[in-house]
């Protein structure tokens, strides 16, 4: 008996622990199931939009859309764009490249921006010459894993970069071997059906930006250079603004990170990352991404891979957030910033 | 023991219940307050304000609303009415109204949205706070204003560069270009001919620059004429090249004569034609002493210029000159020639003006025959102009300031010298009126027959 109560007395204060965590644990899932039951059928539409495009645009945590919402439900906070492809080609006439941009010294030639619009912040580049810029990819899709874009931006001898291109990435668990859609480089499409119309983001030999749905061949037969393209999880197509126009039905979506490559009249290339899933910042809807690109003159731009893949690397750093929680991802493709004098084409 | 035991799990029980009531009172007050925010915050949200006010105003109704208010920064050159005419012609208004918030001009008590007409900004719209908030510093908002879109910005732009000589006149769009606009003053020409580009300062340009222009730009110079522009616009600068109208030179100068403009020496190359002039078939009177004059024409000059000549002897000779930009040399006046010429030269060209300023009279006209020299074309002229005297008996012709100089000797049998003068002239006939002045200079020439001096020709200088 005195032995029995002896263990008993020894056992007692990690049961207590346990019991006192467990309890704990239970109170907390249940405020956030409170929560998230508030954010998902409260009072906000508005809100409830929100939040869940911005789960379903994660890989990992998109099943939280569906705790308190049917997939019927659902449907009406969803906007699919993808259907759409068929858009307005960009009109090259709009862009002037300035003569000379490639002789400008670096300090002018590539700019970087501190971003904090409203709840968005993040990293603009700004790059004069826009033929400075090419389609970084990893060294072999599929056998091997994507690269670090520290890694990416170093293979290419280049002074920044930005994530690109979307990739196989079930559960969040992808190691960027993998490119989705299409991969133009050098003018040769190296990934992707060549007829199948993807929605594209490019820039052509002139160093213009194209953004649409476009079949590979279209692309290579407009003189597309370097592409890669891009539909969020929810179903959103990659272009923004077309010939100064906003594509209204692209907008939509969350709050997320974001990565945007946009194009100014003078032909300047604007390289975007916007951090999130942060306390510093949640992230930023297409409409913020719009906004921005809108306000530093954007007449075309597009969206590219965002969330735990948005990364600007500059001077060999990543200089923002990245809101993958171990760490860089992998990716197949970014969009590089040549040194000064190493123009494409 | 036991009961000790059972108090102690008791209390243990009861601290975990506890915990976990206001655990869950935590959590429920944490979903009560976001639910009330979130409530607060969808009745307060700005968007469905924009949304109503859109879908209650077309783009033709907020355009107009927007021009009530439009204030355009532009130069006196431009009509803003003009402008913002230009800016709705390229306003697509079937196309859909959309909106973006302007974050830097919004504050906790204004918001501020752009609206677009498909690509086109075609007005902002500004929000104020209404009524009371709500709660959590929210407020609810109503259109205060509609701003005109920055039409400026969105109309293409230029900056004129107008190049001229500083004493032309322009005009852009109608309205005088002012000294104002000048903003460099020694524009190099690049087209400076020989006798110019020698010149300390060279003659230059000034520019005129305006802008930004949005509209029509037209340059017109002093005479009307629209200036185009040089080339397409580079830079978002139109140049334009008054052509301003260049001087031509016209001097005449014996060839033993160095003539030199704006103190370039002018050599044979100068040389347009060169004759005998006055003295061409009096070969027999100059005995081969009859200096050759030559013709010097200078054109696409933009200023007039200095024309200075020395003689044989070195001695700086003063030129006659004339209108049109022409300058004669002679010799300079020889006083023992003027001694011995004058009186011929007087008697001459005084029975000269006296046949010419009256109607027809045989006795002028035979005075005037017997002072010329027979055979020559002077002789030939004079006695074929009876009948143009008889039908000028309606003229009549003042002769002022007359001027004898530059008497020459070109040889013991010919001189020559110079006669200026102003005469009024006056025509009353039935069929000619007019009454005007003229400052007239001619080149006489005299050549001794018989002991007597007899002009042999006469030749017109120029009017001066």
């Amino acid at each position: 008996m005195s032995s029995s109560a002896s263990t008993s007395k020894k056992r007692h204060p990690i049961g207590r622990f346990f019991a006192f965590l467990g309890v704990t644990l239970l109170c907390l899932v249940l405020t956030l199931l409170g929560l998230i039951w508030v954010l998902e059928r409260g009072p906000s539409p508005t809100v409830t939009g929100m939040f869940t495009r911005s789960v379903r645009e994660t890989s990992a945590i998109r099943w939280i859309s569906n705790i308190f919402l049917s997939d019927e439900e659902l449907e009406n906070y969803k906007s699919v764009s993808t259907e759409n492809t068929v858009t307005e080609a960009v009109n090259t006439s709009l862009i002037h490249i300035a003569e000379g941009t490639a002789s400008l010294p670096p300090s002018e030639s590539v700019q970087l921006i501190d971003i904090a619009e409203g709840t968005c912040k993040g990293k603009l580049l700004i790059v004069s010459d826009p033929k400075q810029v090419i389609l970084g990819t990893s060294d072999e899709f599929v056998r091997q894993p994507g690269l670090l874009l520290t890694d990416m931006v170093a293979k290419y001898d280049g002074i920044a970069g930005i994530n690109a291109g979307g990739f196989n990435d079930e559960n969040g668990s992808g190691n960027g071997g993998i490119p989705q859609g299409l991969v133009i480089t050098n003018g040769e499409i190296i990934w992707g059906d060549a007829t199948t119309p993807y929605h594209m983001v490019g820039l052509d030999s002139d160093g213009i930006l194209h953004v649409g749905a476009m079949s590979g061949n279209t692309a290579v037969e407009q003189g597309v250079q370097w592409a890669v393209s891009f539909i969020t999880h929810d179903g959103l197509a990659s272009s923004l603004i077309i010939n100064g126009e906003v594509q209204q039905q692209n907008l939509g979506g969350g709050v997320n990170p974001r990565t945007a490559l946009g194009q100014r009249a003078d032909g300047a290339l604007l390289l975007l990352v916007l951090d999130g899933r942060s306390i510093n910042t949640l992230g930023a809807t297409m409409e913020d991404v719009v906004n921005i690109m809108l306000e530093y003159g954007a007449v075309n731009a597009g969206n590219l891979d965002g969330g735990s893949s948005s990364v600007m690397v500059y001077d060999g750093e990543i200089i923002n957030h990245c809101a993958s929680v171990t760490g860089p991802r992998r990716i197949p493709t970014g969009f590089i910033v040549l040194k000064e004098g190493a123009a494409h084409g | 023991m036991a009961e000790a035991g059972q108090r102690k799990k008791d209390r243990w029980g009861l601290f975990l219940l506890i915990w976990a009531l206001v655990l869950l009172l935590l959590g429920v007050g944490c979903c009560c307050f976001l639910y009330r925010y979130l409530d607060v915050y969808e009745k307060t949200r700005p968007e469905p304000v924009v949304d109503a006010y859109l879908a209650q105003n077309s783009a033709e109704q907020l355009l107009k609303t927007a021009q009530s208010n439009v204030q355009l920064d532009v130069t006196e050159f431009e009509d803003p009415s003009d402008l913002y005419a230009a800016y709705l012609s390229t306003v697509d208004t079937d196309r859909p109204l959309t909106y973006r918030p302007r974050t830097k001009d919004s504050s906790e008590q204004q918001l501020v949205y752009i609206v677009y007409c498909g690509n086109k900004e075609i007005c902002t719209l500004v929000l104020s706070p209404e009524g009371t908030s709500p709660g959590f510093g929210r407020h609810s908002w109503t259109v205060s204003e509609v701003r005109s879109a920055p039409i400026t910005d969105t109309l293409p732009s230029l900056q004129v560069a107008v190049d001229a000589l500083a004493d032309e006149t322009l005009s852009l769009n109608g309205r005088p270009l002012t000294a104002q606009y000048i903003t460099d003053n020694a524009i190099a020409i690049p087209d400076l001919s020989r006798v110019e580009a020698a010149l300390s300062p060279k003659p230059s340009f000034v520019r005129y620059e305006v802008g930004p222009l949005y509209g029509e730009i037209r340059v017109t110079d002093g005479k009307g004429n629209t200036l185009s522009p040089v080339g397409d616009a580079e830079d978002g600068t139109l140049r334009f090249l008054a052509s301003a109208e260049k001087q031509s030179v016209r001097i005449r100068a014996p060839e033993d004569m160095r003539v030199s403009v704006n103190g370039v020496e002018l050599g044979a190359e100068d040389v347009a034609s060169s004759s005998l002039g006055v003295l061409e078939g009096l070969d027999v009177y100059t005995k081969d002493a009859a200096c050759r004059t030559n013709i010097y024409i200078l054109d696409g000059l933009y200023a007039v210029p200095t024309v200075t000549a020395v003689d044989a002897r070195g001695q700086s000779v003063a030129p006659v000159a004339g209108a049109d930009n022409s300058f004669s040399f002679f010799y300079p006046n020889d006083a023992g020639t003027e001694e011995i010429l004058r009186p011929s030269a007087e008697m001459f060209f005084n029975a000269y003006m006296d046949y010419s300023a009256h109607a027809y009279d045989a006795t002028r006209f035979y005075n005037l025959l017997s002072c010329i020299l027979p055979g020559t074309a002077l002789y030939e002229y004079v006695s074929t102009s009876q009948q143009a005297m008889v039908w000028a008996s309606g003229t009549s012709t003042e002769y002022k300031d007359l001027r004898y100089d530059h008497f020459h000797k070109v040889s013991d049998y010919c001189c020559t010298c110079t006669v200026l003068y102003s005469a009024d002239m006056t025509a009353t006939s039935w069929y000619e009126q007019y009454s005007y002045s003229l400052e007239n200079a001619y080149e006489l020439a005299f050549v001794s027959e018989g002991g007597r001096w007899y002009c042999a020709a006469m030749n017109v200088i120029s009017a001066f």
